[in-house]
């Protein structure tokens, strides 16, 4: 007769082969090294505490760029308020079953950044675990994650629903991932925080653990391994945390006026998008300068032009058309929307000088442009012809006889 | 002319009355009411404005029961209105208090679609003011925020439940803090594989519902079936008070049998169900009765599709196949009701819970597969106050043969048990991490669970859960409720995909003991009554390639299966014969498959299997056949008897067990190395079982009663596809042989 256990051998083929479980549950598995217990109400905690004094808050670039691009989160009063937060877990699911392990925040003293680490040592102590972090963050209520909005607090929201504790409360929340997509994601290969560390802030993470073999270090640990496989994890929780620190820092370089192309025209959109012309132009002054091309130039002008007409009317953005215009009667390679200025054109003709005659002339040069293009847009061109059927009519009726043949030429 | 007329014609007409094995006539039976129970004044009044002044008797007694708290399975017939059992009860409830939720599950997105319109109009009949929702695959990713918030009403189906919110139940606090009501419709739905894996869905349900303080109420509603109380309990783990005499009044309703004309009796062939439908169909069509038709694939479809419209020019015929969209079924629902189309021929597709309306006359083509299923599609005529008819016409298999000669099955009670194994291990283990994953299991919530502790243990050591003091933690990396599909079988299935258009797409599974025999090279793969055709099968990469085809033929794998005994749960033992269930471990080499066409079975031609054997370890039932009985029989005699039984036992079981033939591997041993005796072992196809073996060990006499019965009523002389198998397969005097066995065992019970 076979027993339950042969029955599940059976079933469970390709089962992870459990390393000599020395250390059983009873026995609390060793700390890493620098950590130290913590009494809460909830039990004991583990917690690591390195300060870093050579580091800071770019407190300049909080107030001047933060605002641009993050605009609908509330600032903090001071930078000391907050608190850079970062979490590995046993996988990228975010089903409740996965577990923020290590749990790592980072913040601004008199004397520098501390980096504060707290290690789930055992399942079992959870509770005390989250009540440490939600005193941290209920000091500093004001979050800077990489990715937190979607990833990290989520995760940590519903374990504090496990274990039906009130989550704390934060009074603003900076995600650096939507911005670092704005600035760079047309010019790097890569997001990835680890990345941009790298390739922005030219920090090595050489030595960094790979992502995926995060989890499996954790089991390791929890199956009796030495507290020494988590080193690397602990390290590589350090390294994102003040990875964030220096972002914030050099997502503010444009404003100084060292950009590249990509980051003032991110820039420049930001500042138009929440009613900042003036920060706006300034930008689009340096990408102009900064354009690696005639496309990047032709591309900023329209810009430029969109954001005068926005403030100053249609006729604030006549000289910049007009300009792009002559680019394109150049000959020079200018990409997409070659008739954009002209359709611009056309319109200030109609509807600001009431000259239908120069208004059908731009629309007609619009036309010949989409006909000379190997990509046509018919929806596009559909509107174009309209445009010039109805321009047509009113010229007939203004003029009706004198100007037949200019008009049907 | 009127539906009674034209049946007349049909009776006198010798043509056809000669083929009718029986015809019976139900009369109209008037409504039974019960009061309305105490609800909430705008519900009473939207009762009111419906012009509903009572409730039928079975819809009073539901809400009663509900109301006092206990759990209620309602199986009544189709179109009884027991949607208003679940309807009444719980919008009273959201409206004494608005907090209160409800989980509503459907098997299929479409039902649950139609049903959610049918919510909607009592919701807006009471004023409004209820939230409802569908949350499924194609709810988009903005509203899911709201419907977790705000659902007082969510709508969905086990698959999602499993996969979309149980895993991430803390986004649903809402509901499960406030969750009253658990539905559960079609619940006769829920059986096999599928039904094992929703009943552990619903054990974690309710553990998560327990975490948030609420102890649903559940209300199931089922087809008739013979066990819908044993089922909801099975499913559930709860028990149920069962509701099942309907008081919904019935029209006159005429039950047809129809066997088609014999073409050679010692051969027992018989002309095909579908030539025989054309020739019904046109008496009814043309002479303007309203007629659906159930055809069982979607090339029998076609073919009487394209027959009638070429013999009935003028009449507006639809087809209806899988997968049609609400839009296309609501254009053939108002040209019912309009009168302007007279005709529809549909797939099985059709068949579940969704209403095209009422017609006068419904005919299937062959026996569905399932009583259950058979009865919805009678039930599609005759929801008006006219008489209807519903016309059976058998194809040549050993049930449709028996079933044409034995109509009480579909309308006194019905033999089928709908079967769940909740506890099969590889079943259970695989929920089991689902559920550690949504919450640690704490020692003390298992502690009567013996089996239970120790697969908790067993995985811990295996490092995907942690034991702690007290508790078990999922820690692992991954997802587990992805890993496994409630439709299919085991980890390790063998994928299913479909390159028919640009974009590959996996259209199902099959375990990988099964791959060999219904997925090698060349094979007719069956899905949603579409055909498809094997074009490379990769047993190591578990994927099987198919395309999709229009062929007049189906494919039967032929292969060696051996049994070996592992181990006795149970066993009686009679004078001729000894009965058993247990574990044994099958082993399947598959060898050559035959293309066989439809209707006539004949054999269109064959190629190999070159694969190697597959093996499993399952339940089964077994009965050997004793030295008293084989004393008068030679070896030779046993050897054929034996083989006749197996071909006919694996067409008889799924009877009894409402499942499909390929649920089952039947093997004959004449003499078996474990028993010592000829043995007939028909087993679970399932790695561990869903319960099959052991049920056909308590319905061992019902089984061979009914083999019997087949054998006795069949035409052949010495055998044939219909009783015990062709005569150069099974031997030539395997019909005798066995009947003469059946008789031994029989006589004495
Ligand atoms: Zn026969």
């Amino acid at each position: 007769m076979r027993s339950l256990r042969d029955r599940l051998q059976g079933i469970h083929r390709g089962a992870r082969e459990s390393p000599n479980p020395t250390n059983g549950p009873e026995q609390p598995h060793a700390l890493p090294d620098g950590f130290e217990e913590v009494i809460t109400d909830k039990g004991t905690a583990h917690v690591r505490e390195q300060r870093c004094p050579s580091s800071s808050i770019d407190a300049s670039a909080v107030r001047d760029v933060l605002p641009f691009l993050l605009p609908a989160e509330k600032a903090p009063y001071c930078v000391s308020d907050m608190l850079f937060l970062d979490l590995e877990t046993t996988g990228l699911s975010r089903g409740v079953g996965t577990v923020p392990f290590l749990t790592g925040v980072a913040y601004q003293d008199g004397e520098g950044i501390v980096i504060r680490q707290f290690l789930l040592r055992d399942p079992a102590g959870e509770p005390a675990y989250l009540e440490i972090i939600a005193e941290t963050i209920r000091e500093r209520p004001y979050l800077v994650t990489f990715n937190g909005r979607s990833f990290d607090l989520p995760i940590l929201d519903a374990r504090y629903m496990l274990n039906r504790m009130a989550r704390p409360k934060t009074r603003g929340h900076y995600d650096l991932l939507h911005p670092a997509r704005r600035l760079w994601g047309a010019l790097l290969a890569s997001c990835r925080l680890s990345y941009l560390q790298e390739h922005l802030l030219y920090c090595s993470r050489d030595n960094d653990i790979p992502g995926s073999e995060i989890p499996g270090r954790y089991f390791d640990y929890l199956s009796g391994g030495p507290a020494s496989v988590l080193d690397d994890v602990i390290a590589h929780n350090g390294l994102d945390l003040l990875a964030m620190v220096g972002l914030i820092a050099r997502m503010a370089k444009p404003l100084q006026g060292e950009g590249h192309w990509h980051e003032h025209m991110a820039l420049a959109r930001a500042a138009a998008d929440i009613g900042q012309p003036g920060a706006s132009a300034t930008q689009t002054e340096r990408a102009l300068k900064r354009a690696g091309d005639d496309v990047q130039y032709f591309q900023t002008l329209r810009l430029q032009a969109d954001l005068h007409r926005r403030t100053g009317g249609r006729p604030a953005g006549v000289p910049t058309w007009m300009l792009m215009i002559s680019l394109v009667e150049a000959g020079i390679s200018v990409g997409s929307d070659t008739v954009l200025p002209y359709i611009q054109m056309a319109k200030f003709a109609e509807h600001d000088l009431g000259d239908h005659g120069r208004a059908l002339a731009y629309t007609r040069r619009a036309i010949q442009r989409i006909h000379a293009s190997n990509v046509r847009d018919m929806a596009l061109l559909e509107e174009l012809e309209h445009r010039e059927g109805r321009l047509i009519g009113r010229l007939r009726r203004t003029f009706p006889a004198a100007c037949r043949c200019s008009i049907e030429g | 002319m009127k539906l009674e007329q034209v049946l007349d014609q049909i009776g006198s007409n010798r043509r056809f009355s000669e083929q009718i094995t029986s015809w019976v006539r139900l009369p109209s039976r008037p409504a039974q009411y019960g009061e309305i129970p105490p609800l909430h004044m705008k519900l009473c009044s939207a009762l009111h404005t419906r012009g509903i002044r009572k409730l039928y008797s079975h819809q009073a007694e539901a809400v009663h029961q509900v109301q006092s708290g206990k759990h209620v399975v309602i199986a009544t017939p189709t179109a009884s209105g027991k949607s208003l059992c679940y309807i009444l009860p719980i919008i009273d409830r959201i409206l004494q208090n608005p907090q209160s939720s409800a989980l509503f599950l459907f098997p299929t997105k479409a039902l649950a679609q139609d049903q959610r319109t049918k919510i909607g109009q009592w919701i807006s009949s009471v004023g409004g003011g209820i939230a409802s929702y569908t949350y499924d695959g194609d709810t988009p990713a903005d509203s899911r925020r709201s419907i977790r918030h705000a659902g007082q009403i969510v709508i969905t189906n086990p698959d999602m439940l499993h996969t979309g919110i149980l895993p991430h139940h803390t986004k649903w606090v809402h509901l499960f803090e406030n969750l009253d009501f658990i539905v559960i419709d079609e619940l006769h739905s829920y059986r096999g594989v599928f039904g094992s894996h929703v009943a552990n869905v619903l054990r974690r349900l309710q553990r998560i519902a327990a975490f948030y303080g609420s102890s649903p109420t559940f209300i199931a509603s089922s087809a008739t079936i013979a066990n819908p109380r044993e089922l909801a309990e099975g499913l559930t783990g709860r028990s149920f008070a069962l509701v099942e005499n309907s008081g919904a009044p019935t029209s006159k309703k005429h039950l047809l049998m129809y066997n088609p004309p014999v073409v050679n009796r010692e051969l027992g062939i018989r002309r095909s169900a579908i030539l025989e439908a054309t020739e019904i169909l046109h008496q009814l069509l043309a002479n303007d009765v309203q007629t659906l038709a159930f055809a069982r694939s979607r090339v029998q479809l076609e073919v009487l599709l394209s027959y009638l419209r070429q013999r009935l020019p003028n009449k507006v015929i639809r087809g209806y196949r899988g997968g049609y969209l609400p839009r296309q079924r609501r254009e053939i629902e108002r040209g019912l009701q309009t009168g302007e189309i007279r005709g529809v021929v549909a797939t099985n597709a059709l068949e579940l819970g969704i209403d095209i309306g009422s017609l006068e006359a419904s005919v299937l083509v062959g026996y569905p597969g399932t009583i259950a299923s058979a009865i919805q599609q009678m039930g599609r005529a005759g929801r008006s106050d006219c008489p209807s008819v519903a016309i059976l016409i058998a194809s040549s298999r050993p049930l449709d043969q028996h079933l044409v000669t034995h109509p009480d099955y579909f309308f006194e009670r019905s033999p089928e048990h709908a079967l769940v194994h909740p506890r099969n291990l590889l079943i259970r283990v695989s929920h089991l991490k689902c559920a550690a994953f949504e919450l640690p299991f704490t020692r003390e919530e298992v502690c009567h669970d013996h089996e239970q502790q120790e697969i908790l243990d067993y995985l811990a050591e295996n490092r995907v859960l942690h034991a702690s003091a007290d508790r078990w933690h999922w820690m692992a990396e991954g997802f587990p409720a992805e890993e496994i599909s409630l439709r299919s079988a085991s980890t390790g299935n063998v994928v299913i995909i479909d390159r028919s258009e640009e974009k590959p797409s996996v259209i199902g599974e099959v375990d990988e003991f099964s791959a060999p025999m219904l997925v090698h090279e060349e094979a007719i793969y069956l899905h949603e009554s579409t055909q498809y055709q094997v074009e490379h099968l990769d047993l190591k990469e578990r994927k099987a390639y198919v395309r999709r085809v229009d062929v007049n033929y189906y494919t039967d794998a032929t292969f060696a299966v051996e049994t070996a005994v592992l181990e006795v749960f149970r066993g009686e033992q009679h004078r001729y014969s000894h009965r058993y269930f247990g574990e044994v471990r099958l082993s399947a080499q598959p060898t050559t498959f035959k293309k066989i066409r439809f209707n006539t079975h004949e054999n269109l031609g064959w190629g190999r299997i070159p694969l190697p054997p597959q093996e499993m370890h399952t339940t089964a039932y077994w009965m050997t056949l004793q030295e008293s009985l084989t004393n008068h029989f030679t070896d030779g005699e046993v050897e054929s008897g034996l083989m006749g039984l197996r071909h006919l036992a694996l067409e008889v079981a799924p009877l009894f067990l409402s499942c499909d033939r390929r649920d089952l591997y039947a093997v004959a041993q004449v003499r078996s190395p474990f028993t010592g005796q000829p043995t007939l072992f028909l087993c679970d196809a399932y790695p561990g079982g869903v319960g099959l073996g052991e049920s056909l060990f308590t319905l061992e006499d019902q089984l061979l009663r009914t083999c019997i019965d087949v054998i006795e009523n069949c035409i052949c002389s010495d055998g044939c596809p219909s009783c015990v198998g062709v005569p150069s397969e099974v031997g030539a005097h395997a019909k005798a042989l066995a009947f003469r066995m059946l008789d031994i065992v029989m006589g004495e019970r």
